[in-house]
């Protein structure tokens, strides 16, 4: 069963007498349950737009989104934001963890945002919190934990409420190679552990090669397609080629990592 | 791009932040040019209007006010606005600004926004000014209009005055910048704070403090009025500082312990947000707290008074207008006459009284303090006679036995001495001598106490029948008196009547009653008038504190904020959040303010012995409204730049 089905999407930015741009064009894509699916694309190939219209808070000029069977193209802004709460999960580059907040209460707000029972949350908080290796420093503040500790925080926050589809964008992006392989294999055991379906946007090879299926795109176009086979360091040279073929400019990607 | 366009730039990106500081100091033009327009006028300078002379005095005091204050708003406000553009300083350091160029921008950003907000104060002032003429020529009750002018000295003193006070601070200000190295600068901006926490001693000690502090209020008398108020007074402020940098964080924190409550939806946002919120902002709304205390129970004692002397006026002057006649004929005014005039002056006469007796002179008492040397004369009147019109007045009745006798003081402030038993009173009445038994002596006047009939001696019905049988005429006594129905608008009314009087019968009336009530209501008019802007003034500036500080601090939240909106806050729970931490931000000095200023209003209350509180309402209205229009601009504000914004 697909969790996310995508036909000829398509987003077009125009401005009043200026000429319009196509962002994304005609785009694809199926995302079964519990896959775990990258995209990638040179700067400016469209990558952040289409999250944005994955995650609903931008709205695509052709084509249609499915999530679940549903479209949220027609939705009311309220039922949107409602959505969102329920249905998807979001890790960003810079964590956006509350300050004001313990790792606890940041993991547990998806939750207690939907008016959960203080028991019903703590009974889901743990088992995520033990699975991603950050139950002894729940108590602490985000400004009291590593690059690291905060996003793997954040994907807890992202999964306490099973959302259908997790939707990760750049979350390595401010991690040293460290910390980087350390929320990779986290979310790699989420995945394979409780079966949730990731939908991930990356620059960096090296964390896209956690991912059982990746799609390049370019200049707003579906590209490339490639899937992995058992090995991992034989799917990160694979990808290395597919990027080379695919051109384009990368400078932004720290590359020292591989 | 030059220099200069770089510093006007600065402004034009930061505008919302400087808006309401911005208003503030032109409200504050504005008020300092209206006092110096009216102080500069032509006609007042040339004495042409004869009433100024009893605002000037207050005017100028105001004006010194407003200077100071103004020099400790636009201090303060300039140094904030340094501090949240640490990190722009640092960047500019960084591509190798000097330091003397920032301070230059600095200046003349400040300098910049100084000639903006002196010009508008400025135009929004000679715009206002004949209405502020006009309401001033109503509450001075000018004969001559107050014509509209513009007097250059007015202008140029605010200008040059405010321009001068901008230039002082900017140079001050300017003075901070570029002290701290380029990598602090840079990092300063965002370094994530400390929980708020809180000590349960100085918690314990804000709670016991403010009820300690409401309690004495309480318990305040005329007697320990002295000992108690420094206490009551030391006592709330102390209260109130430790309640926002400790109680409040102590009560935050409990509540966060409570899963039932903290787990509730926005609650968790709510709770952990707000304590941060006001432990950062204790100082400002303990300083705004303290000063909307004073000024509203400053405000609401203004109304009390005005009160009170109404009530004192009352008491003096039984009747509108009262007048005593000694012997035949109508030596002053037959009543007829008496109420023709007053008629004709628009008055309607609601009541007339007359009353009778006779003179009682040479009169000594050692328990009234009048001795042979200084004797005093009285009218004799009947307690029958008296006991009526003391109903009337609200007084007690009085019941003199035979052979005995009251004295009735016309004015309770008299009240001094006590009637010791078996005192008598002695003197002549009727054409001869008497000594009674002075029964007791009582304070307040039931007619118009003037001339023969300031003191009245009160005596048995059938003594005052003899001593009028035996006085000769001359020595025979009537007093008259009018009361008006809506006596307060009845000056017309008296003034004819009092221009009937020759000049030496004029020692025979009393007529002052509504002349006085009116130069008294002028007076606190004017001193309502004046004091409400500079009320205004402060509330305004007191709410731009306010507005400032939330404003800066919601930007750095504005990523945290756009993070849960991409969660999945819907747009209501967002603007539910902002609201209740925006609101406690402009409600909660407003309302501990109001609750102080009650409680003082209840110990002035006890004070005088009639309860005063509702008088501040007008003022804590006043000052809610205010509050909360600052309150919607802000909230909707910014909830809208959250929700405007692309998240991305």
């Amino acid at each position: 069963m697909n969790i996310l089905e995508v036909n000829s999407l398509g987003k077009i930015y125009s401005t009043k007498g200026e000429v319009s741009y196509k962002a994304l064009e005609s785009i694809d894509l199926n995302v079964g349950a519990g896959e775990f699916v990258g995209i990638m694309g040179p700067s400016g190939s469209g990558k952040t737009t289409l999250l944005n219209l994955l995650s609903t808070i931008d709205k695509p000029t052709s084509g249609t989104i499915q999530v679940r069977g549903i479209n949220p193209a027609g939705l009311s802004e309220r039922k949107l934001a409602l959505f969102r709460r329920r249905e998807l999960g979001f890790v960003f580059q810079d964590f956006n963890l509350l300050d004001t907040l313990s790792l606890k209460e940041n993991i547990a707000l998806p939750l207690v945002l939907d008016g959960a029972s203080p028991s019903k949350i703590e009974a889901a908080l743990e088992p995520v919190a033990a699975l991603l290796g950050i139950a002894p420093i729940l108590a602490k503040r985000p400004y009291e934990v590593s690059g690291g500790q905060k996003q793997r925080a954040a994907i807890a926050r992202a999964i306490i409420h099973q959302p259908s589809l997790l939707l990760a964008d750049e979350l390595t992006g401010n991690l040293d190679s460290k910390s980087a392989k350390d929320v990779m294999e986290s979310l790699k055991d989420l995945n394979e552990r409780l079966g949730a379906t990731v939908l991930m946007v990356t620059h960096d090879p090296f964390s896209a090669s956690y991912c059982q299926r990746i799609i390049f795109i370019k200049d707003g176009r579906f590209f490339s397609e490639i899937r992995r086979g058992d090995n991992r360091q034989a799917f990160f040279q694979q990808i290395l080629d597919s990027l080379s073929v695919l051109g384009g400019n990368f400078d932004d990607v720290p590359f020292a990592r591989a | 791009m030059t220099f200069r366009s770089l510093a006007l730039n600065n402004i034009r990106g930061s505008w919302r932040s400087y808006a309401a500081f911005f208003l503030s100091s032109v409200f504050s033009v504005m008020i300092f040019y209206l006092y110096a327009s009216f102080l500069m006028h032509p006609d007042v300078a040339s004495g042409h209007i004869v009433h100024a002379n009893e605002v000037k005095p207050m005017m100028k005091f105001c004006e010194y006010l407003i200077v100071i204050f103004s020099f400790f708003f636009v201090l303060y406000s300039s140094s904030a606005f340094l501090k949240t553009r640490k990190k722009e300083f640092g960047l500019l350091s960084l591509f190798g600004t000097t330091r003397g160029q920032l301070r230059k921008m600095v200046v003349y950003e400040s300098m910049a926004i100084a000639v903006l907000s002196i010009g508008a104060g400025l135009s929004l002032g000679i715009l206002l000014s004949k209405l502020f003429l006009m309401a001033l020529e109503v509450l001075l009750q000018s004969d001559v209009p107050i014509r509209f002018a513009i007097p250059g000295q007015a202008v140029l003193l605010t200008g040059g005055g405010f321009l001068l006070l901008f230039l002082a601070i900017a140079l001050i200000t300017a003075m901070t910048v570029g002290r701290q190295q380029i990598v602090e600068l840079l990092g300063g901006a965002r370094r994530p704070k400390k929980a708020p926490a809180a000590s349960p001693w100085l918690s314990i000690l804000a709670a016991a403090s403010l009820v300690a502090g409401y309690g004495l209020a309480c318990w305040m008398t005329p007697m320990n009025f002295l000992i108690f108020a420094l206490p009551v007074i030391g006592l709330t402020t102390l209260g109130t500082y430790f309640l926002y940098t400790q109680l409040s964080v102590a009560v935050l924190n409990r509540l966060k312990r409570s899963k039932g409550i903290f787990y509730k939806r926005t609650n968790m946002l709510v709770i952990s947000q707000m304590s941060y919120r006001i432990k950062d902002n204790a100082r400002v709304l303990f300083v705004v707290t303290i000063l909307s205390a004073v000024v509203m129970s400053a405000a609401s004692t203004v109304y009390v008074f005005q009160k009170l002397q109404r009530d004192q006026i009352l008491e003096h002057t039984p009747f509108t207008v009262g007048y005593v006649e000694r012997g035949d004929g109508h030596p002053v005014m037959d009543p007829a006459q008496a109420r023709k005039l007053l008629e004709d002056g628009g008055g309607r006469i609601a009541e007339q009284a007359e009353l009778q007796g006779v003179v009682a002179k040479g009169l000594t008492s050692a328990a009234a303090g009048w001795k042979p040397e200084d004797s005093r004369k009285a009218m004799a009147v009947s307690a029958s006679d008296y006991n009526l019109l003391a109903k009337r007045a609200g007084l007690d009745a009085v019941n003199p036995a035979e052979g005995e006798a009251v004295i009735s003081f016309p004015y309770k402030e008299m009240k001094g001495s006590k009637t010791k038993p078996n005192e008598t009173v002695s003197g002549q009445a009727g054409g001869a001598s008497f000594e009674l038994k002075l029964q007791k002596l009582v304070y307040g006047s039931v007619f118009s106490p003037v001339n023969d009939a300031t003191y009245l001696l009160v005596v048995p019905d059938s003594t005052l029948q003899a001593w009028k049988d035996g006085a000769p005429s001359a020595e025979r006594l009537r007093a008259y008196g009018f009361e008006l129905s809506d006596w307060e608008r009845a000056l017309p009314a008296v003034q004819t009547f009092e221009k009937a009087l020759a000049k030496e019968q004029k020692s025979f009336v009393q007529s002052y009653r509504v002349e006085s009530y009116r130069d008294m209501k002028q007076s606190i008019g004017l001193t309502i008038f004046v004091g409400l802007f500079i009320s205004v003034l402060f509330f305004v500036a007191a709410g731009s504190l306010l507005y400032f500080k939330q404003f800066t601090e919601l930007q750095e939240d504005q990523s945290q904020f756009q993070a849960l909106r991409k969660i999945g806050l819907t747009a209501g729970e967002l603007r539910r959040t902002v609201a209740a931490q925006v609101g406690i931000l402009y409600l909660a000095p407003c309302l501990l303010g109001i609750v102080h200023s009650v409680f003082a209003m209840f110990a002035l209350g006890t004070l005088i012995g009639t309860p005063v509180w509702m008088y501040g309402l007008i003022i804590m209205g006043i000052y809610i409204l205010l509050q909360g229009v600052y309150f919607l601009i802000s909230c909707t504000a910014y909830t809208r730049s959250i929700l405007k914004l692309p998240a991305s």
